[in-house]
């Protein structure tokens, strides 16, 4: 988790919305807490600060373009506006 | 079951189920549904999370044309929120296993997630409650104001259960479907109240906090002959509001036939029985039963609808709507008479709060300070005029002084319109309200001034025995059958005698069949009632004989007590007419 503000709100509705089109389940875990990557409040209640390392964990047909949209999303620092792309 | 007491302000029985209605600052209403509506209020619950995602859809799209799009991010996390699977899932599940109403249960898992947040131990995180909150919020609104709109959009029989009605909401009542109301607040001459007998179905109002006690869909009966609203009754209870549910359809049937029939005496004096209107909608209502004129035509129902006075012309056609419908018969119309009770927005400002109101600024001592107000009436009610037999009537009369300062701007009015030439009636009859008691005392006096009397029995009652009769602690001071109020009417009575002038009663009392025979005997010769009570007191007067209603008049002069009065009335009422006694 490289943003400054960590996984914040908006972050977590980019990744719930990610999440909400694969059909499978996708959680994030941070130590021993997990969240259903698909809600949103879940993803807040993980506290995810700058610096924390999450692990993303997909099953379910598709679960690698799934794994891998979340990767460039975190990599990409979770552009809003034009800037993220498929979200539009 | 349950039984809870209000004012009666809308006579009659009804049975049905119960549509309970929010208030605007999101009280929830009721915690709990029925089982059997479970899947309603589910889907009641899906068409307010639409509303909302809608809502934020638009509220992303205008961000971010115009605030940029890291502001519109914040709306698109919202709606995320909305649409999270795991917060719907709660919710439907409390709704569907623990009988939550889908405003309770948004608002208990929404408040726990809020909790959850303040607790995360991050700045940031923990001011994302507020977000919560601001979505709660988002949700009940949707969820409250949707069963707002149900009000005109029902498609079967309902009880309206609410904190509080406005008066557009009252008046726009479809009755096919509004069986009757009850309201935790409001009293007996609020706006409601007065439109409840308008629209003619049974209501009660001030019955408290009773709202949390009710589930949408329960069963309920609003018994507005005594103010009570049962809810859940037992099947003794039913089966007896079932019969006299009947009777009073019976009853009902049997005196709607007498609508071509005039209002005679069994000794063939003729008793004019007008109506009191408060809309020029209601007029239907007095035809139909047969009404002779409009005894009282309140204007308060103008000045309500807006926040600015009305203009001339849209009183002019509220008149002319009323006038045309009774060619022939007197309309007659009073000018503006807002009390505190009955405080516009618009006039707010004018009315003094902070004293007793009902002792303050108010009705022809509001006209008489505010000129442009009170002449715009007048121009409208005499132009008018033209299309009937129109009179127009002063209310709160309390001094000769009054009265002619009145007259004198209405001479005023009529001197304008002759010098601009409109068209307009001058000899429009000039009458007064007698509600104050000095009025009453100085009848004599003001007889040799006015046209008319019209008695407004509720003022008179109020002011006589100074008391506030929508105040539950001494509402039960308040009676019309005071030996007071009664020797007051009697004054007016001799004095319009002497001068021969007609004297109209208005208020309450003339609707109440019991004191029909006494104001008879008393030599009243002119009643003006609610549009409902017009076939029972033209029912009464068919059965009476001028000698046997001044034997009763003569009877209760002797009487002390308003209790005796009452009953000793409502004893003759059963000789006269055993249907009418409730």
């Amino acid at each position: 988790m490289e943003s400054a503000n960590g996984l914040h709100l908006v972050p977590c509705s980019q990744i719930a919305r990610v999440a909400g089109e694969f059909s499978g389940t996708v959680t994030l875990r941070n130590g021993d807490k997990v969240a259903d990557a698909k809600t949103i409040l879940e993803l807040v209640s993980l506290v995810a600060s700058q610096g924390t390392v999450l692990e993303v964990e997909a099953s379910g047909e598709g679960c690698d373009a799934v794994v891998a949209a979340l990767r460039d999303l975190f990599a990409a620092g979770f552009p809003t506006g034009e800037a993220a792309g498929s979200d539009a | 079951m349950l039984i809870r007491n209000g004012i009666a302000v809308s006579p009659g029985v009804v049975i049905g189920p119960a549509l309970v209605l929010g208030s605007e600052d999101f009280r929830i209403p009721n915690r709990f549904v029925s089982v059997g509506a479970v899947e309603v209020e589910l889907k009641r619950f899906h068409s307010a999370i639409e509303a909302v995602c809608e809502e934020l859809q638009g509220n992303e799209k205008l961000a971010n044309e115009q605030l940029g799009h890291q502001y519109a991010a914040i709306f698109g996390a919202h709606l995320q929120m909305v649409r999270d699977p795991k917060l719907l899932g709660e919710i439907e599940e409390l709704v569907r296993q623990k009988n939550h109403s889908p405003e309770f249960a948004a608002s208990r898992v929404l408040r726990r997630y809020a909790r959850v947040f303040e607790n995360l131990g991050d700045s940031y995180l923990r001011e994302r409650a507020d977000d919560i909150y601001d979505l709660e919020k988002r949700i009940l609104s949707h969820l409250l104001g949707s069963s707002r709109e149900e009000l005109s959009q029902l498609t079967a029989p309902v009880l309206v259960l609410a904190h509080n009605l406005t008066p557009s909401e009252t008046a726009s009542m479809d009755t096919r479907y509004v069986l009757g109301f009850a309201t935790e607040g409001g009293g007996r001459t609020s706006h409601t109240a007065i439109l409840a007998g308008a629209i003619e179905i049974p209501a009660v109002v001030g019955v408290g906090d009773f709202l949390s006690d009710v589930s949408g869909g329960e069963t309920v009966i609003i018994d507005g002959n005594h103010g009570a609203v049962i809810i859940d009754p037992d099947e003794a209870t039913l089966q007896k509001y079932r019969v006299s549910e009947q009777r009073a359809k019976s009853v009902a049937a049997r005196l709607s036939s007498l609508k071509p029939v005039r209002a005679e005496t069994k000794d063939g004096q003729r008793v004019r029985v007008y109506s009191n209107i408060e809309f020029p909608e209601e007029i239907g209502h007095c035809t139909e039963r047969g009404a002779d004129g409009v005894g009282l035509f309140r204007t308060e129902f103008l000045y309500l609808r807006g926040d600015r006075p009305p203009e001339e012309e849209e009183q002019y056609e509220a008149y002319v709507r009323v006038i045309k419908e009774f060619p022939e018969s007197p309309v007659i119309i009073r000018t503006l008479d807002i009390g505190a009770d009955k405080v516009p927005s618009m006039l707010s400002s004018r009315l003094s709060r902070d004293h007793n109101p009902m002792l303050g600024l108010r009705s022809i001592r509001l006209s008489l300070r505010d000129l442009p107000l009170f002449k715009t009436q007048l121009r409208a009610i005499l132009r008018a005029a033209v299309y009937g037999d129109v009179r127009i009537m002063f209310p709160l009369v309390a001094s000769l002084l009054e009265l002619r300062q009145a007259r004198m701007i209405l001479a005023d009015v009529i001197e304008d319109l002759e010098d601009a030439k409109i068209p307009f009636r001058g000899d429009v009859p000039v009458g007064m309200m007698v509600e104050v008691p000095s009025a009453a005392i100085l009848a004599a006096e003001f007889a040799k001034e006015v046209d008319f009397f019209s008695i407004g029995t509720n003022d008179l009652i109020q002011y006589t025995l100074a008391c506030d009769r929508s105040d539950p602690q001494v509402s039960n001071l308040y009676r019309s059958g005071d030996p007071s109020v009664l020797r007051l009417i009697g004054m007016v009575l001799k004095a319009a005698k002497a001068e021969d002038i007609k004297v109209t009663v208005c208020g309450q009392m003339s609707s109440d069949p019991k004191f029909v025979p006494l104001l008879i005997g008393m030599g009243l010769r002119h009643l003006s009632a609610t549009p409902y009570a017009i076939p029972e007191v033209k029912e009464v007067i068919r059965n009476i004989s001028i000698s046997h209603a001044e034997e009763i008049a003569a009877h209760v002069s002797k009487l002390e007590l308003a209790r005796d009065v009452e009953n000793y009335l409502l004893g003759e009422l059963h000789r006269i007419c055993p249907d009418l006694v409730l």
